[in-house]
């Protein structure tokens, strides 16, 4: 059957140029010119949004780093990260007022997991909603055509319009669901802290305690402390991984930038967590502050270390290119990584001395760029 | 004696026939009629009809009605050659007529009765017809630039460090966006130009004439972008003189690496009035000048025939005429504008050196009133992929040719009606030019195109050859084989591209796709009660703790 129509469809086509060369006659020559090549441009327009769409579909959305796999493996880590709410809440038991100090102690342990595993969390939504937002510039970058020319090919048309219409709203929603969750993180964090303290009121409340107000309001402000500081030390914590991983890859600017912010960051849960430290005068606290002092101090060493490194900037950008190069799978005959590859096309080509005339944006540019790259393709 | 009142005749020096045949007199329709006999005027006072001796000193009125004092053989010689030679036409002094029409340009007859309606219209601007002025073209360069740096660096930036060799390298087995689908030859990148040019000519060279020229050229490569702009005006007038009133030339070439160049020179009637040659060292360079902006004269003279009678003309052109030019470039990309203002008229003034006859003009010419625009813009840009753009855009708004000139020749007769003692004014004219005139409004021309490395489309004054390449055009074939092969590479082309689309939307991709947004909305859904379900296991815990 479908033989019969692609023979069919054959000598319809047959016809039709056929008759389209028929319809040429030394009068109308000039007419003929324009209408010709303005559907050839149209049909290359066509072509060049289709395969936007194809790549934007095929990559940005269901490739192996795309963001359908990425929001898949985020609401799993989501849904886990509520479950352990859930779970540590229904299953807090206090039986003794003597388990009251070690239970303290593991609570302070989970709710920092809770808050380093959020604060995870946060960055994969933030990399889902660029991913999108980069993904509809693609997409926005076409050329449109002009419907009108392309008249022939309605039907086509039509179906092109719709699968597009679903790219565009599927990544939009991605997006759109990611943002909701970031609120959502937000919202959960504090439910999950006040229900603690709910379930410790219940618990304290099946055993005699001498004074259950004055270890109530120690809980109170121990739960309260963490919910302020926790994301301040994980992020703390989070960030003293990211500068070995950033010095490892002669990643300047994004050391750079990491050691300022951790420099504020740093003083800024130091006084907080001084002043909370005297307030609740909760021993377990010390071994906090120390570590925050410690990986604060580190982290500043670490970076004024690899600073001295080099003594021009470019140099630490040669390298990088170069550390990435090697550690990514990218594979410049599949059109669907173009942009990628036009990216680094042009980086890889830009001559030695034209890098020794960069200022800091370009070369900061450059190495964002390859950084994306790198997140992209990283073997 | 008796008051003299005829007397009164033109004595025509410089005369040059053959000069003044040959030059004027090409396509004038002449109005003679059948040779009368030709009777002198006998020599006699004007007041008293008396007969006078050949060396008498008469009174007679000059051309502007004053008495003066004539030897009566040097006056009457003169008017009986008038006389004679207006006799040989069909025409005498005699005539009660007062005025006469020898000839006419034989090319405006037909359009006579057009004139008067044609002048009133004259220059009237049509809003459709307006364009952006240079300032507000300006403003509008700058706003995109502006635009396109807020974000900056960006990758175009970057494109014009790299060493292009090298980058072929890398980039030689990337696809650009496109269908996959069997690829027609693939667009090669290292150059992509474009040239328009506009010409108006209007009138014949041997009477008035008027032309106009604009043109823009632009070319765009990986490595280098550059313009040529040039507009210019040709005038003719009754063949005494043809040639350049005006003319401008500006090239400027902008590099993606090194230095760029900025040429210019302007001519007014063929000398050199402004040159100008730069190093554009800096990488964005903006500039506007004024390449001319001073009113024009120019006169030439010639012995000119009026029907019978030789006369002096001289000829000339004047009017204002401003040019400018400007230029916005930077590294791989340009854009550049030339606007030329112009109203040129064409006048006459004629003379005959003895007092006794007047000649003048009336009328006048308008050779031109132009106002021509030419834009255009070329750079190389990345949109995620390299792309070459090239935009030419040419208005204009042009007046030519209408209006009426002629040549005059007075002198005060009597009437013959002499008991009146009246004099009367008599005049023999010729046309000189009498046309209705030229108007053109609008585009001269509008192009823009986008090549990709795979891709190339275009809008506006297309033609075969700029696709000839991608489509492995025969560039021997006739225009109509040329056509014909256009017809069938687009319909291969489009027929390749709608099946490959047409495979794409079958597949399993394209099917997931469509579901997508069904399978996010009921995922949603889902969360929502997970959340919900969370939240509710929560408040429990809290409203027992309330209650305790």
């Amino acid at each position: 059957m479908k033989i019969i129509l692609i023979f069919i469809f054959n000598i319809f086509q047959f016809s039709y140029l056929h008759a389209n060369e028929e319809s040429i006659n030394n009068e109308n020559l000039d007419e003929k010119e324009k209408i010709y090549i303005n559907e050839f441009s149209e049909i290359n327009n066509m072509s060049e949004n289709y395969g936007r769409l194809i790549l934007v579909r095929k990559h940005n959305l269901y490739g192996r780093n795309g963001i359908s796999q990425k929001f898949i493996t985020h609401q799993r880590k989501l849904k886990k990260w509520i479950n352990n709410w859930e779970n540590y809440i229904k299953n807090i038991e206090i039986k003794n007022i003597n388990d009251i100090y070690s239970f303290s102690t593991q609570l302070q342990d989970f709710l920092s997991m809770q808050s380093i595993e959020s604060e995870k969390l946060k960055i994969a939504l933030n990399q889902i909603i660029n991913n999108s937002e980069n993904s509809l510039m693609t997409i926005k970058n076409s050329n449109d055509y002009n419907k009108k020319s392309l008249s022939e090919f309605t039907y086509y048309l039509n179906q092109i319009d719709i699968s597009q219409n679903s790219l565009k709203n599927s990544i939009s929603m991605y997006k759109n669901n990611s943002i909701h969750y970031l609120r959502q993180i937000d919202k959960i964090n504090t439910m999950g802290h006040k229900s603690i303290l709910s379930k410790i009121i219940i618990e304290l409340s099946k055993i005699r305690s001498e004074n259950p107000n004055k270890t109530l309001h120690e809980f109170y402000i121990l739960i309260n402390a963490s919910k302020e500081l926790n994301p301040l030390i994980s992020k703390l914590e989070i960030n003293e991984r990211k500068m070995e991983e950033h010095i490892s890859k002669y990643q300047y600017f994004s050391a750079l930038h990491l050691s300022e912010r951790n420099l504020v960051s740093c003083s800024k849960t130091h006084t907080e967590l001084r002043n909370k430290f005297i307030k609740i005068n909760i021993n377990n606290y010390t071994y906090n502050l120390n570590r925050i002092k410690e990986i604060c101090s580190k982290s500043y060493d670490t970076f004024i270390r690899f600073k001295r490194k080099h003594k021009k900037i470019y140099d630490y950008t040669l390298n990088l290119i170069q550390y990435i190069n090697k550690n990514i799978l990218i594979n410049c005959n599949e059109y669907i990584n173009i942009i990628h590859c036009n990216e680094l096309s042009i980086i890889n080509s830009i001559k030695y001395e034209e890098f020794t005339k960069f200022n800091e944006k370009e070369t900061s540019f450059i190495e964002y760029k390859m950084n994306r790259i790198y997140e992209e393709f990283k073997k | 004696m008796k008051k003299l009142y005829f007397y009164f005749f033109s004595m025509l020096f410089f005369y040059n026939q053959a000069f003044s045949l040959n030059l004027c007199t090409d396509g004038y329709i002449d109005y003679r009629r059948p040779a009368i006999p030709f009777v002198p005027f006998r020599i006699s006072d004007t007041e008293s009809g008396k007969l006078l001796s050949p060396d008498d000193i008469m009174t007679a009125l000059d051309r502007n009605g004053k008495k003066y004092s004539v030897k009566a053989k040097d006056f009457y010689e003169q008017i009986n050659s008038i006389e004679f030679s207006l006799n040989q036409w069909g025409y005498s002094l005699r005539d009660s007529t007062g005025s006469y029409n020898l000839s006419s340009l034989d090319s405006c007859l037909k359009l006579l009765e057009n004139q008067k309606s044609i002048i009133n219209k004259n220059l009237i601007q049509e809003p459709v017809n307006e364009v952006l002025n240079y300032e507000d073209w300006k403003k509008k360069v700058k706003s995109l630039s502006d635009e396109q740096n807020k974000n900056y660096p960006q990758f175009k930036d970057l494109i014009k460090h790299r060493d292009a060799n090298k980058y072929d390298e890398y980039i030689s087995n990337v696809k650009a966006f496109d269908v996959p689908r069997p690829l027609l030859k693939k667009v090669n990148m290292s150059l992509f130009e474009k040239e328009k040019n506009w010409v108006f000519e209007k009138g014949e060279i041997s009477k008035f004439f008027i032309g106009g020229s604009a043109g823009y050229g632009v070319k765009a490569s990986q490595l280098e972008v550059a313009s040529t702009a040039y507009a210019g005006i040709d005038a003719a007038l009754l063949g005494l003189w043809h040639g350049s009133v005006v003319s401008a030339v500006a090239k400027a070439n902008s590099p993606g690496t090194g230095i760029g160049h900025l040429n210019i020179s302007a001519n007014v009637f063929g000398s050199t009035l402004f040159a100008f040659s730069e190093e554009l060292k800096s990488s964005a360079y903006a500039k506007e000048t004024d390449l001319f902006n001073s009113p024009l004269n120019f006169e030439k003279s010639t012995h000119f025939l009026l029907g019978p009678i030789p006369i002096k003309l001289t000829l000339g052109i004047r009017g204002n005429n401003t040019m400018k030019w400007g230029l916005d470039s930077r590294p791989l990309q340009m854009q550049s504008y030339l606007q030329h203002y112009a109203s040129i008229d064409a006048y006459g003034a004629a003379a005959v050196d003895i007092l006794i006859a007047g000649v003048g003009v009336q009328g006048r010419i308008l050779l031109i009133a132009i106002d021509t625009r030419v834009a255009a813009n070329a750079l190389v840009e990345y949109n995620d992929t390299l792309y070459f753009k090239l935009n030419i855009i040419g208005k204009t708004d042009v007046n030519a040719l209408y209006g009426d000139l002629k040549v005059v020749v007075y002198t005060y007769l009597p009437t013959l009606k002499f008991w009146n003692g009246f004099l009367e004014k008599k005049e023999w004219f010729k046309r000189l030019g009498e046309y209705p005139g030229f108007k053109f409004s609008g585009s001269l021309f509008d192009y823009s195109a986008t090549l990709t490395p795979t891709g190339f489309s275009a809008k506006g004054d297309l033609s075969v050859e700029d696709v000839a390449d991608q489509l492995n055009i025969n560039k021997n074939l006739n225009r109509k084989e040329t056509i014909i092969s256009l017809a069938r590479s687009t319909s291969k082309r489009s027929r390749e591209t709608v099946r490959a689309i047409e495979k794409d939307l079958e597949g399993e991709e394209n099917i997931l796709l469509l579901n997508e947004e069904k399978l996010l909305s009921e995922n949603e859904v889902a969360m929502m009660i997970f959340f919900d379900d969370f939240e509710r296991t929560l408040k429990e815990i809290d409203y027992i703790a309330e209650y305790l």
